[in-house]
């Protein structure tokens, strides 16, 4: 196994990756809608600018000037708001949880660490899957398997049938679970803007 | 007559004492086929389920071993087992008796069973069973039924139906039931089908919105994974929308978050959001396409299209470059500046063109500034195809045919350039609502070439009418869908269900011997019936889908892929990422002082460069 291993300290990287870049309508004070015209988020901009720029007597805000400089070039076209809002909605929507579990990229955790990452997901699969569901599933084959070792006694037939009740649980149970695959891919390659 | 009741009645009686000694197995094996019937499942899924038991059957071996410490021993548990079966059961230890015997009667109950369910289900569809030779349709209404019922149950649950599964094969959603076609229980295709073209016709309101953003970010998954690997070009999706209106904006939307889940990084919208450039056309192709984007007539009108094409091919291929927009063009629609333009020299025969067509050039001129004045300006940008991952075109097919008709050319123009230029980018070319645009996109001369261009093409319409303008062209496109046709509720789907094929089927006749009471003797023969149904067709619910592929039809109940919400409620409390604090404190440490109230804080040493975007905000700076 290469890399770093599944536990521990991550490094800078993954945790500014896990805390998500800033909303950028927010950054401009503006609400989140496609319908913005190009004249509201120029306004909103410049007069983010004024107030904030390091030439000004005051010496200006420079983190809020470059973020609103930021936050500006990815809405000015509204193309580029389209795809802020998209990034937000993903954000917020079912493949967050899943963020940094790419599919098809190898991160160099090796074999027997993405067995380890898939168990360290478990839980979370199990969180955002059918928990009741599987709950109940988990208590029928404990039972089952309680029922069948009391029923059979110290019979070949007991360790069978506990088998028996496992290969059920895993066959019905992956069901309740959430998808386990990232169906995000990583391209390397950076969004231009059309037209 | 008494010698054949004799016989039968011994059958019987041994069948019946078959089944009791045998009673755990009769009882899993009643079981299981009352669960296939329920469920619609196949018998092969009992099989299957045997199978899993496997590891059951293999514990009690190696147990029963461990315990006798004899071959002898293991070869005989089943038979000790049912032994022990019976003396528990006659000591009223029936929990006890059932215990022992389970791990042997389990898998033999549910071959058993799946072979009782499939004679039932081959004698029903034969004809040879049931009550009445009508007994048949019953059974396969209700087997319909259940198989439904499954499928949606089975596409319920949240980790049953992944975009993609192992070998990059598109998953749609759980089989409701096969013919011709291997059953599985999840219903999916090979990428390689993705890279064919592809016909779905089907009504508004049957789920075709949804099983297209099902087959397009599957593509996406798919072909975007093979790229990070190394296994494939980049991939290139663009959808042409020919209906337009407001619910295009929606589906957009809708497609671009989708998409996003697949791993796309950008999608365009067009031409709301991006612009694509007409201009960026080869010389020569960009004449075609011009001269194509206005209606034109045939016979005596032909003289005009003549004409036509020889003025804009002398303003595109005048001295100097072909036109960078629009405007350009229509300025060079003027016979002073075509002439000017060829006059330095060499260009006679041009000039006596320009000559010839004087009089026809301001005629050409008003066509194109009414046909770019209808256009816009989404093919006046600076855009291509290359800077998405998707493009999502929209075209008002329904208020404006015949600018959705001249986009739709112009669109496909450009992305076949665009496929040539570009070379290694796996494309796949949607149209949606194709009926709207048919009659001026051929999209089968497309089919034609787009083998060599890397370039698949999926049709979309609302019914076998709307495929074409005539019979013919429709059955070249339908019959050019070598990656299978969808087939949703259409009113009409008798043509291409056909295309689907026949197959052979055994028709039995039974002889009626009193009313309503049929015998079960008769004959049976071979005949062709139709692979798909198009009763079945007709009845399909929202969300199910027949797909025809290579003389079998799969059915299909479609998984909605769920995107996150389009509209987020503000954040109120959100935390500054660290980048942007680090970046911020890193600033303040090495900014040089200016003025009193920011003594204590330190100037920015390296600040990004947004001098473009001040500019754009505050003006130029003035010179010093």
């Amino acid at each position: 196994m290469t890399g770093e291993p599944p536990s521990g300290r991550r490094p800078r990287a993954a945790r500014r990756a896990r805390a998500g870049p800033p909303d950028p309508f927010e950054v401009l004070g503006l609400e989140r809608r496609s319908d913005l015209a190009d004249a509201d988020v120029h306004g909103a901009w410049r007069r983010i600018a004024s107030a904030t720029h390091p030439d000004r007597e005051d010496g200006g805000d420079p983190a809020r000037f470059a973020q609103a400089a930021a936050a500006y070039t990815a809405l000015r076209t509204r193309f580029g708001r389209g795809e802020a809002l998209a990034d937000l909605a993903d954000l917020a929507g079912p493949s967050r949880a899943r963020a940094g579990t790419r599919q098809g990229v190898k991160t160099g955790w090796g074999w027997g660490g993405h067995r380890l990452a898939a168990a360290a997901r478990l839980p979370a699969r199990v969180r955002r899957g059918r928990p009741a569901r599987l709950t109940l599933r988990v208590l029928a084959a404990v039972a089952a398997g309680a029922a069948a070792v009391l029923a059979a006694g110290p019979h070949p037939a007991a360790p069978a049938l506990v088998t028996g009740v496992a290969t059920w649980l895993v066959l019905t149970g992956r069901g309740d679970l959430a998808p386990r695959e990232d169906i995000r891919a990583v391209t390397g390659r950076r969004r231009r803007r059309p037209g | 007559m008494i010698l054949r009741a004799g016989l039968r009645l011994v059958r019987i009686v041994a069948a019946a004492a078959l089944v009791v000694a045998a009673a755990p197995v009769s009882l899993v094996a009643v079981v299981g086929a009352g669960l296939a019937w329920f469920g619609g499942w196949p018998p092969a899924r009992l099989y299957r389920a045997a199978l899993w038991c496997l590891p059951m059957l293999a514990v009690w071996l190696a147990a029963t071993a461990v315990a006798t410490r004899s071959a002898a021993q293991v070869a005989a548990a089943p038979y000790l087992a049912w032994l022990a079966m019976w003396h528990r059961a006659a000591a009223g230890d029936w929990p006890g008796a059932a215990a022992v015997i389970a791990p042997t009667a389990i898998p033999a109950g549910l071959v058993a069973g799946g072979l009782a369910w499939a004679y039932r289900t081959r004698s029903l569809r034969t004809g040879s069973g049931g009550l009445g030779p009508d007994s048949a349709i019953g059974f396969d209404r209700r087997q319909w039924r259940h198989q439904t019922r499954s499928a949606r149950a089975r596409i319920a649950a949240p980790g049953a139906v992944p975009l993609t599964v192992r070998g990059g094969r598109v998953v749609l959603g759980a089989v409701i039931r096969v013919v011709g076609h291997q059953h599985r229980q999840i219903a999916s295709i090979p990428y390689a089908r993705m890279r064919s073209h592809q016909v779905v016709v089907g009504s508004t309101g049957t789920g075709k919105t949804t099983l297209l953003l099902r087959l397009w970010a599957g593509f996406m998954a798919t072909a975007l994974r093979r790229h990070a690997a190394g296994q494939g070009p980049a991939p290139l999706l663009v959808v042409l929308d020919c209906k337009g209106g407001a619910d295009a904006r929606k589906i957009a939307e809708r497609t671009r978050r989708v998409l996003r889940l697949a791993g796309t990084r950008s999608t365009a919208i067009w031409p709301d959001e991006a612009a694509l450039s007409l201009w960026a056309l080869p010389p020569a192709q960009l004449t075609t396409t011009l001269v194509d984007l206005i209606e034109h007539g045939t016979g005596g009108a032909a003289y005009y299209a003549d004409v036509l094409e020889a003025v804009v091919e002398l303003a595109v291929a005048a001295p100097g470059g072909p036109p960078a927009d629009s405007d350009d063009l229509l300025v060079r629609l003027d016979p002073d500046w075509l002439a000017a333009a060829y006059s330095p020299g060499g260009h006679d025969a041009e000039l006596g063109l320009i000559r010839s067509a004087g009089r026809q050039v301001g005629d050409i001129r008003l066509r194109y500034r009414t046909l770019f004045r209808r256009l816009g300006n989404g093919l006046d940008g600076l855009g291509s195809f290359g800077d998405a991952d998707a493009w999502y075109c929209i075209l008002e097919g329904v208020t404006e045919v015949g600018v959705a008709e001249a986009q739709a050319r112009a669109l496909v123009d450009l992305l076949a350039s665009f496929a040539v230029r570009e070379g290694g980018r796996e494309i796949l070319l949607a149209v949606d609502e194709y009926s709207a645009v048919s009659r001026r996109l051929p999209i089968w001369a497309l089919y034609e070439r787009a083998r060599s261009l890397g370039l698949s093409v999926q049709v979309s319409t609302q019914s076998w009418a709307g495929l074409a303008a005539d019979e013919n062209e429709r059955y070249r496109i339908a019959s050019t869908a070598d990656g299978g046709i969808w087939l949703l509720r259409t009113p009409h789907p008798e043509p291409v269900a056909a295309l689907a094929g026949t197959r052979k089927f055994t028709e039995t006749t039974r002889r009626l011997v009193g009313i309503p009471i049929w015998s079960h003797s008769g004959s049976s023969r071979m005949r062709e019936e139709p692979v798909v149904d198009p009763a079945l067709i007709r009845d399909l619910d929202v969300g199910q889908a027949a797909y025809l592929y290579r003389g079998g039809v799969t059915y299909v109940q479609v998984k909605r892929l769920v995107a996150p919400p389009a509209a987020l409620p503000p954040v109120s409390d959100r935390r500054l990422p660290e980048a942007t604090t680090a970046a911020a404190a890193e600033i303040a440490e090495t900014r040089p002082a200016t003025g009193k109230a920011a003594a204590a804080r330190r100037p920015a040493a390296s600040l990004p460069d947004v001098g473009s975007l001040l500019d754009e905000a505050f003006g130029k700076e003035p010179a010093p």
